[in-house]
């Protein structure tokens, strides 16, 4: 840019040059050419001479604000923790746990697996009928001694003579849309020959061959059947093997001489009609229609119960599992149904279908279903009286497809049942009888958490026992010992449990949502647990056990348990906020990212101001140290005084000054962590500080520097 | 000869110059060399530069400038004035090119070049006492801001003009064209700042607006606004040796700009610091997102990009030449701005030490200054080129802390 500006400025002294000397040459005014150039020249380059002057840093001093805050005992304490009478006195709340469990009823119950297999029971396959004709032309025309005579004579009188020796056939019985071919385990064959002739016929030998093999299937003898009369004759299939298609003969039959003349009608015919029924199958490739094949059912037990007497249970989760094989070349269905399974009033069913097996293989399959939220009823089934136990039933079928399928009695289908990863949410019954010994134990105490040290004593401390039992199983808990021990310094005080019953009877709930409980005091305990108190304990220390049904009442099946509802017992503490404090060392450490602060290069060194408006009428000296995470201490922020003790209305108001330089800032912006601590001292050491709600610390952070403004370093 | 003229030339090329008007030459060759012939064609030129303020030293200007640091040493006793009052103070390099044609007639015409490149500023001392000290020197004091204005012009120019002399009197007008590569103008209204005792708050009462050119290129080759200036003159010297006089307005005009750059805030701000809900349980978001320099972010400016109008600093200026004898004459000149400063008043006694070489004591008081001294020396040869310069840079160098102005003025003209 600064070419740049050099050439325009030539540029600009060029163009005046030519301007003045062409307007010296319209004045005629004489020229010295050398003296107006550099004239010009120096006009003409010294705006591009000219420096663009950069804003000056500057040395300043600021005070600024730079954030202000309100505590009051419900930032230093939690409100959960915090319960205040009308007045505003304030007492500390705190609950701790001591012991919560569920019901051991709640382990994962199973079922043993059952198997069940079978060949198909039955196999039936549908009634057919089947009806065929001879008329009197028909043998007329067959008949050359007497035949031309009825043809010639039908619709006339005629006394029909004695015909001998007649027969028909073969007429073919077709059965082919229903089976190829057959064996039959069971069955029957009913032939019917009605005698639509005039006269009477006899001597009747009616036979039944397969078409292919010829194998008679029926013959029957029918000695004689009078005018408009029907005969029945029935054979027995056991064991037949029957073709598609049939040839029936009637091999001999004789007319007999009518009973004077009659009308002769050569359209009057002999019917036969042969009917096959109750057929069972051994075997065939035929059209099957639907039937039931197999049908189960079964009682199973459950395991892992212990001595638990399960009426009934909710599942949270679990599956029933069922694996089938068959080798049954058609469409296999089955139904597998829990009676007693219900899930929104809707029983457990299932309908699943296995595809044919291959000629001569099978076929496998796997179903897994998911019972989470049934409600099993395991009393038995149908007679309830049992428990622990499952009933279920299994119905497998072919339908009918209207194909030919190729089935025999030696096909046969597996099938595996069994209920697994049954944990129940609910249980009825009776949950069982156990010992449960626990402990010695540590559960955490919060309460003092951030006090070291120091010395505290209150002037009352309220101390029970608290139990809730959320199912109905009556129990009884014995706590050995309880005391109190602060980990940092080893010490460690034991509770006074004198005042309170061992064991402890816990009865059962009255609801699923309404736990039993019962709180028992320990009385006379303010100094004992001062004792307690002054140690600044972390955690409690337990040793107890916890028996449930301690009088093993096993009839008792009106028990019910919650997989979510516990046995929980609890140490409550109230304090009320009257004490007398000295030197109670506060210690809280926050992290600090200092990656994350633009610093302001300019800061030089100053003074940082903690102002502080207290009406606690406590005393602090507080101090924040900037550490890194390894826990070296990169700055120390110790102030010249203590924030001073007020009152309720009458807040205290102290300035804190701290100085500082470039570098103890540097080392802040260096550190990971701030450790706060608070030195806090009540106002008395002889009559108890009372802490109300509203006393509050304002406390606001300024700091006086100084400055160099504009700085870019 | 040759040499005299060397050293003029290298004079005019040294430094930078403060502007002569087109007249001024009239009363200069009057003053120092008692020449009264004006009607000569001829070409002058002049620049300087100043740096004058009723308040800043000028050891803090030159800190300024050159050690582009002011440091507290600088600056101490500053939190001790009156912040009420105003503090003026005024900076920059003017320079110009005329040329003139013979007038043989009435009339004649007048040809020119120049820039202008300063700045103007007239605001309240606690104004600038926050700036140069910060606010702390003034816990516990409500410190006035406003009204304050901030002016900067950085522009070059042509223009042409026209005289008329008959007699004793003599009258001129030019029309300049302007080509601004800098503006920049602060107003403050009534505008206060207030810290609490151990700053617990700030409270600041702020109704500002900041108008700037961009300044991405140079100041020759950049053209962010165009625009117009007017001056005029008027001299009356009845006879040869008598006193002359000489009325001047000078730039009177405006510039316009399309698209300047607006900063705009009008509002009461109390800032007590970062409100945290629980001070024990400060998280990162509060120390991570710490920064001092978020008091700037905290007051919700407001920016624009508006057409604006800006007038140029117009000044009138009255000379006034009173002969004591053949070569002593009195110098007088009162200047004042249009529209805001107070009025300068020079006064200055010639003594023409020989027929080419005069020097003149003068004092200057008021305008952007408080009082100043100055010496001028002025050369001339065979009567057709002369040069004047005029220093008030002793005080700089005597007593830099306790003076608060210094100027340098070149000028020459050579008649043909």
């Amino acid at each position: 840019m600064a070419k740049v500006a050099l050439c325009v400025g030539y540029f600009v002294t060029l163009v005046t040059f030519v301007v003045i000397k062409m307007f010296c040459n319209a004045m005629r005014i004489k020229q010295n050419h050398w003296l107006i150039f550099l004239l010009v020249l120096i006009v003409g380059i010294s705006p591009s001479c000219r420096r663009e002057l950069e804003p000056p840093e500057v040395e300043n001093e600021l005070l600024v604000p730079i954030l202000k805050s309100k505590l009051d005992i419900s930032k230093l304490v939690a409100d959960s923790l915090l319960s205040a009478d009308g007045d505003g006195f304030v007492s500390l709340v705190y609950r701790n746990t001591l012991y919560q469990a569920s019901l051991d009823a709640f382990e994962e119950l199973n079922t043993e697996e059952f198997e069940q297999s079978a060949k198909l029971q039955a196999l039936e396959l549908s009634d057919r009928t089947v009806q065929n004709f001879v008329s009197l032309g028909q043998i007329a025309e067959n008949d050359s001694v007497y035949g031309p005579t009825i043809i010639a004579l039908n619709g006339q009188t005629f006394q029909i003579p004695e015909i001998t020796g007649l027969n028909f056939g073969p007429n073919v019985l077709d059965g082919s849309a229903y089976f190829d071919e057959m064996t039959l385990d069971s069955g029957y064959m009913k032939i019917s020959i009605h005698n639509g002739f005039p006269t009477s016929i006899s001597d009747i030998d009616f036979v039944i061959k397969n078409q292919g093999n010829q194998a008679t299937i029926a013959q029957e003898s029918f000695n004689v059947i009078q005018p408009g009369a029907t005969a029945t004759k029935t054979s027995d299939l056991a064991g037949k093997s029957i073709e598609s298609y049939l040839e029936a003969f009637v091999e001999n039959f004789d007319i007999d001489q009518s009973n004077g003349p009659v009308l002769l009608d050569t359209s009057d015919k002999i019917t036969v009609t042969v009917t096959i029924g109750d057929l069972k199958v051994y075997s065939a490739i035929a059209v099957f229609p639907a039937q039931d094949i197999i049908n189960v059912s079964k009682i199973d037990t459950l395991k892992n119960v212990g001595s638990s007497r399960i009426t009934k249970a909710i599942a949270a989760k679990g599956f029933v599992n069922v694996i089938v094989e068959s080798t049954i070349e058609d469409t296999l269905y089955f139904d597998y149904y829990i009676p007693e399974g219900k899930k929104n009033g809707l029983p457990f069913e299932v309908h699943e279908r296995i595809n044919p097996a291959p000629s001569g293989g099978s076929v496998y399959k796997e179903f897994h279903f998911d019972v989470s939220g049934y409600e099993f009823g395991m009393t038995g089934f149908p007679e309830k009286d049992s428990f622990n136990v499952l009933y279920s039933e299994l119905v497998g079928r072919i339908d009918s497809t209207g194909r030919k399928v190729n089935i025999t009695l030696e096909d046969s289908i597996r099938v595996f049942v069994n209920l697994s990863g049954f944990i129940p949410e609910y249980i009825e019954g009776y949950a069982g009888d156990t010992i449960i010994n626990i402990g010695p134990t540590s559960v955490p105490i919060e309460l003092f958490s951030k006090i070291s040290s120091g010395t505290i004593e209150f002037e009352k401390v309220n101390m029970a026992l608290s139990v809730s039992n959320g199912n109905n199983v009556p129990i009884d808990v014995k706590i050995n010992a309880l005391s109190a021990s602060n980990s940092k310094t080893g010490k460690n005080v034991n509770i006074n449990l004198s005042s309170i019953p061992s064991p402890i009877s816990v009865l059962g709930a009255s609801s699923v949502s309404v736990p039993w409980t019962n709180t028992w005091d320990l009385e006379n305990s303010t100094e004992n647990l001062n004792q307690v108190l002054g140690v600044f304990p972390d955690r409690f220390n337990v040793s107890m056990s916890v028996e449930t049904n301690p009088g093993q009442n096993t009839s008792d099946l009106s028990q019910f348990g919650v997989d979510s509802n516990k046995l929980e017992a609890f140490a409550d503490i109230e304090i009320p906020l009257s004490f007398i404090a000295n030197d109670l060392l506060m210690r809280d450490t926050v992290s600090f990212n200092s990656k994350k602060i633009q610093k302001p290069e300019g800061i030089g060194s100053g003074t940082m101001y903690v102002i502080a408006k207290n009406s606690f009428p406590l005393t602090a000296d507080m101090q924040l140290a900037f550490i890194t995470t390894d826990g070296t201490i990169m700055q120390t922020l110790k102030f010249d005084k203590k924030v001073g003790a007020g009152a309720l209305n009458a807040p205290n108001e102290s300035v804190l000054a701290w100085e500082f330089d470039r570098a103890d800032f540097d080392n802040m912006l260096s550190a990971d962590q701030v450790v706060m601590t608070a030195t806090v001292s009540a106002a008395s050491t002889t009559q108890p500080t009372k802490i109300y709600s509203t006393m509050a610390l304002d406390v606001q952070l300024s700091a006086r520097f100084n400055y160099t403004y504009g700085s870019n370093e | 000869m040759k040499m005299k003229i060397s050293i003029l030339a290298l004079c005019l090329a040294a430094g930078s110059f403060v502007s002569m008007a087109q007249s001024d030459w009239v009363w200069h060759q009057y003053a120092y060399f008692g020449d009264s012939v004006t009607n000569e064609s001829g070409v002058w030129v002049s620049a300087d530069y100043e740096i004058l303020s009723n308040q800043l030293s000028n050891a803090l200007v030159s800190q300024a400038i050159f050690d582009g640091k002011i440091t507290s040493e600088t600056t101490a006793g500053f939190e001790d004035l009156d912040s009420e009052k105003y503090l003026r103070f005024t900076a920059g390099t003017n320079g110009e090119l005329w040329a003139r044609g013979n007038r043989k007639g009435k009339w004649r015409w007048l040809f020119g070049v120049g820039y202008k490149d300063q700045a103007y500023v007239t605001v309240k001392t606690g104004l600038a006492q926050l700036y140069l000290k910060g606010n702390a020197p003034f816990e516990n004091e409500q410190l006035p801001l406003g009204p304050s204005e901030i002016i900067y012009h950085s522009y070059q120019y042509a223009g042409l003009g026209i005289e008329h002399g008959v007699g004793p009197t003599t009258w001129g007008i030019t029309a300049q064209m302007i080509k601004s590569s800098r503006y920049a103008n602060l107003l403050l209204y009534n505008s206060s700042i207030f810290t609490s005792p151990y700053g617990t708050s700030i409270d600041a009462d702020i109704h500002m607006r900041y108008d700037i050119t961009n300044s991405n290129q140079s100041k020759l080759a950049a053209w962010y606004g165009t625009g117009y200036s007017l001056n005029g003159y008027f001299i009356h010297k009845p006879s040869k040796n008598s006193p002359l006089i000489s009325f001047q307005l000078k730039d009177f005009g405006q510039v316009f700009y399309q698209g300047m750059n607006r900063l705009k805030l009008s509002d009461s701000l109390k800032f007590e610091g970062v409100d945290v809900n629980n001070v024990l349980q400060v998280d990162d978001s509060l120390i991570g997102g710490g920064n001092l320099d978020s008091l700037e972010s905290l007051i919700g400016l407001t920016s624009a990009h508006p057409f604006v109008r800006a007038s140029l600093p117009a000044h009138i200026k009255v000379n006034y030449v009173h002969p004591l004898g053949e070569k002593a004459f009195l110098n007088l000149e009162l200047k004042q701005y249009l529209g805001f400063g107070v009025p300068q008043l020079r006064a200055g006694l010639s003594y023409r030490l020989a027929s080419w070489f005069t020097l003149e004591p003068c004092i200057r008081v008021g305008g952007f200054s408080r009082f100043d001294v100055g010496l001028t020396a002025a050369v001339q040869l065979k009567q057709s080129f002369q040069m004047i310069v005029k220093t008030e840079q002793f005080e700089q160098l005597i007593a830099p802390k306790k003076s608060t102005g210094q100027s340098l003025f070149v000028g020459a003209q050579w008649k043909f």
